[in-house]
């Protein structure tokens, strides 16, 4: 080979060679550590979101069609600050110094900074620090505009009640653990959505591009925004009427509560408490039982309210004629124990129908009426009956399934030796058993409104793109008493209206009502009138031949002193009884 | 560029025939000018690097257009926020306008305290 050849062939030699080194890295990179890079690749430029459930949104009714915000969301923003960045980078690119930083945010943010700005710049390296929570948005807005660099701000939310205190127990929150009271916990799941995934490639920075087979999108699956069978209207008149009662008392009365519902169909539309507080700043309360539904959480003895169940029991049974009579002593012996009546002036004494019985809410006749069922004894027959009409048919001391949190109470089985004829007699006037108030509400609801059960509910339906859509109608669970019965109990319970209050009803419609007054128990485990509970519980409707109750409203007032249902707790019904009768815009019958 | 030459109906011959074969109308050309192998390998980068710059072209042009979404969905967030803060605020005056009017109604109701009752119980 010539010089020349010589020349070209090394120079093609090298050429080759270098493709070859080219070629064996390539094929190292490419083949033999590819997994390796795409794994690394993968990791810099496709990232991975979680795309976040918007918690449902809460509604009450606000008349038949339309709905009303109780539960809102707004977006809130935590603001954090990078000390590090600002700090290195003070006085370069646009960075303001830090004091420039801190006089400025705090100028903005002002109380609602939660941190001192000395810990905020105390460690240099310190990438983040949150400086605020919850921040509106009219505040992140002025931050925005401030242009600072080094501070940032990260979506979050917070759940809102426009209305306050209003149905707060009912309503409910959630704190930080997640652990929730009211609506908000006992319907979690359905308000809890599903969150999504969002796996893309990104650019530098970090916004999502659509290159690539590696994009996964799973939408997020928002919670259901549910109506509540509230009625904003009755629930503020009723929040109302509670709060002007408790503080007119000026300590007299410890806690009311009340429950405004449809018997034929079960549906709430109040359920109050008092006192309350405001779930949006429920750590600023001191005492935890103000959190307490105690409708449907907390078991009591509702006493005399529980008659109208007692006498449902013999006349369905065919036991006793309401017109037929037994003599008044003022008291009466059941075992070791004399039970007396609460009302004994003479006008009362001798010889009555158990009509008037009702009518004065003595507690002798009653406990005459379980001996009836007995056939003049309380046998253990009559013991049984009793608990099948209370427990069984009525629903006392179970669960009433309504979606909220509710406890069960107590009542006593025959078949237990606590079971006797004395516990039998005291619960014949509603003492020595523990139902809730949703409890007896909702037996009682059945017992006028010629017999049907429904469970009590508090949801109407759910709201979608601005539109209602209703609830299943439910249908009664069970029959309690026969048309027959529930009548006569109408007409009994109207009388009983005569007795307590009937005066300040408007003229022409269909208003009964039974009050009680339960003694509680002392530290020492007595019995004692010194603190009573005051209650009633009634109903009200056109007067129209046919026509059923149209709601049922009960009372409960907790004494820090002696109350009686007939005096303390029968204004409220009556001012809640009137208010519904206007509200519902039912015709009077002359 | 010259022609080097031309071949129409080449004649083949076989073992004891001649034949003519289809018109190719085949024309060879011989370039005047000679390209090595360097100049070979560089026309090909030069070919590689068009096709790269074209694919990066259109590449670029998605993520302008995704870019462009997100700015869009930042401003969509931006105005939903703004939506929902109104919502919360339109809710309270609402809200507070109702307990106004309610205070109001039952200012002027009767009381029904003033009335007196008597336990029956």
């Amino acid at each position: 080979m010539t010089s020349r050849e010589w020349r070209y062939f090394w120079l093609r030699f090298g050429l080759v060679s270098v493709a070859l080194v080219f070629l064996a890295r390539l094929f190292f990179v490419q083949i033999v550590e590819h997994g390796k890079y795409v794994r690394e690749a993968n990791a810099m430029r496709i990232k991975q979101y979680e795309l976040l459930a918007k918690r449902g949104e809460v509604y009450f009714m606000d008349g038949d069609d339309k709905v009303s915000p109780a539960i809102l969301n707004e977006r809130t923003w935590t603001i954090f600050v990078d000390p590090s960045f600002i700090i290195k980078n003070a006085g370069t690119n646009g960075v303001k110094k830090k004091e420039v930083v801190q006089e400025k945010l705090t100028e903005v943010l002002g109380d609602s900074l939660i941190v001192k700005w000395d810990k905020v710049w105390e460690n240099e390296d310190n990438m983040y620090v949150e400086i605020a929570k919850q921040i509106d948005y009219d505040t992140v807005v002025k931050i925005k505009e401030l242009g600072l660099k080094g501070v940032g701000r990260k979506e979050t939310s917070r759940r809102v009640y426009p209305n306050g205190t209003m149905a707060a127990q009912l309503l409910g929150f959630m704190n930080a653990e997640g652990t929730a009271s009211g609506v908000e916990g006992a319907l979690d799941k359905r308000l809890t959505g599903t969150n999504g995934m969002l796996k893309t490639v990104t650019d530098v920075n970090e916004i999502p591009i659509s290159i690539g087979n590696d994009n996964i999108e799973v939408p997020a699956q928002n919670g259901e925004n549910i109506v509540l069978t509230i009625d904003e209207n009755i629930q503020r008149k009723v929040d109302g009427i509670l709060e002007r009662v408790v503080k007119n008392y000026n300590g007299g009365i410890a806690a009311a509560s009340a429950i405004v519902m449809q018997p034929t169909t079960g549906k709430v539309w109040a359920m109050s408490n008092y006192p309350t507080y405001n779930p949006e700043q429920y750590w600023k309360e001191k005492d935890a039982n103000v959190y307490v539904n105690r409708v449907t959480e907390t078991p009591y003895e509702p006493a005399s309210v529980c008659k109208p169940f007692t006498y449902a029991a013999a006349i369905d049974t065919g036991k006793l004629n309401p017109d037929s009579t037994y003599v008044n002593t003022g008291s009466t012996v059941v075992g070791d124990r004399t039970i007396k009546n609460a009302y004994s002036t003479a006008d009362v004494l001798g010889t009555l129908t158990f009509r008037k019985a009702l009518d004065y809410s003595l507690n002798t006749g009653s406990v005459e009426v379980l001996r009836r069922m007995g056939d003049g004894n309380i046998t253990k027959s009559a013991r049984k009956t009793l608990y099948n009409y209370y427990h069984d048919i009525f629903g006392l001391g179970e669960r009433t399934g309504i979606e909220l949190f509710e406890a069960k109470g107590t009542i006593i089985s025959p078949e237990d030796t606590e079971g006797n004829a004395v516990r039998y007699a005291n619960m014949t006037f509603g003492q020595g058993l523990n139902p809730t108030m949703i409890q007896v509400a909702a037996g009682f609801s059945s017992l006028i409104n010629g017999g049907d059960y429904y469970t009590p509910t508090v949801i109407a339906g759910t709201y979608d793109n601005g539109a209602l859509k209703p609830a299943e109608a439910k249908l009664p669970v069970r029959r309690t008493v026969t048309k027959a019965t529930s009548t006569e109990m109408r007409r009994m319970l109207e009388e009983v209206r005569g007795q307590n209050g009937g005066k300040n009803d408007p003229a022409g419609y269909s208003i009964g009502v039974k009050t009680g007054t339960a003694e509680t128990l002392d530290a020492n485990g007595r019995y004692t009138s010194n603190k009573t509970i005051a209650g009633a519980l009634g109903f009200g409707g056109s007067k129209a031949d046919g026509a059923l109750p149209e709601y049922v409203v009960m009372i409960r007032l907790d004494g820090n002193k002696l109350l009686w249902g007939a005096i303390d707790a029968i204004p409220v019904f009556t001012e809640i009884s009137n208010f519904m009768l206007e509200y519902l815009r039912i015709a009077p019958q002359i | 560029m010259s022609a080097y030459y031309a071949s129409r109906r080449a004649m083949t011959t076989g073992m004891n025939t001649m034949s003519w074969s289809r018109n190719r109308n085949a024309v060879r050309h011989n370039a005047n000018i000679q390209i090595g192998s360097l100049m070979h390998v560089f026309i090909l980068f030069l070919i590689a690097v068009l096709i790269g710059l074209f694919a990066l072209t259109q590449g670029t042009k998605v993520a302008q257009y995704d870019a462009d979404i997100a700015g869009v969905n930042s401003e969509i967030a931006e105005l939903e926020a703004r939506r929902d803060a109104l919502t919360v605020e339109n809710a309270k005056i609402t809200a507070a306008a109702a307990r106004d009017d309610s205070n109001e109604v039952a200012s002027s109701m009767v009381n029904t305290n003033s009335y007196p009752e008597y336990a029956r119980e």
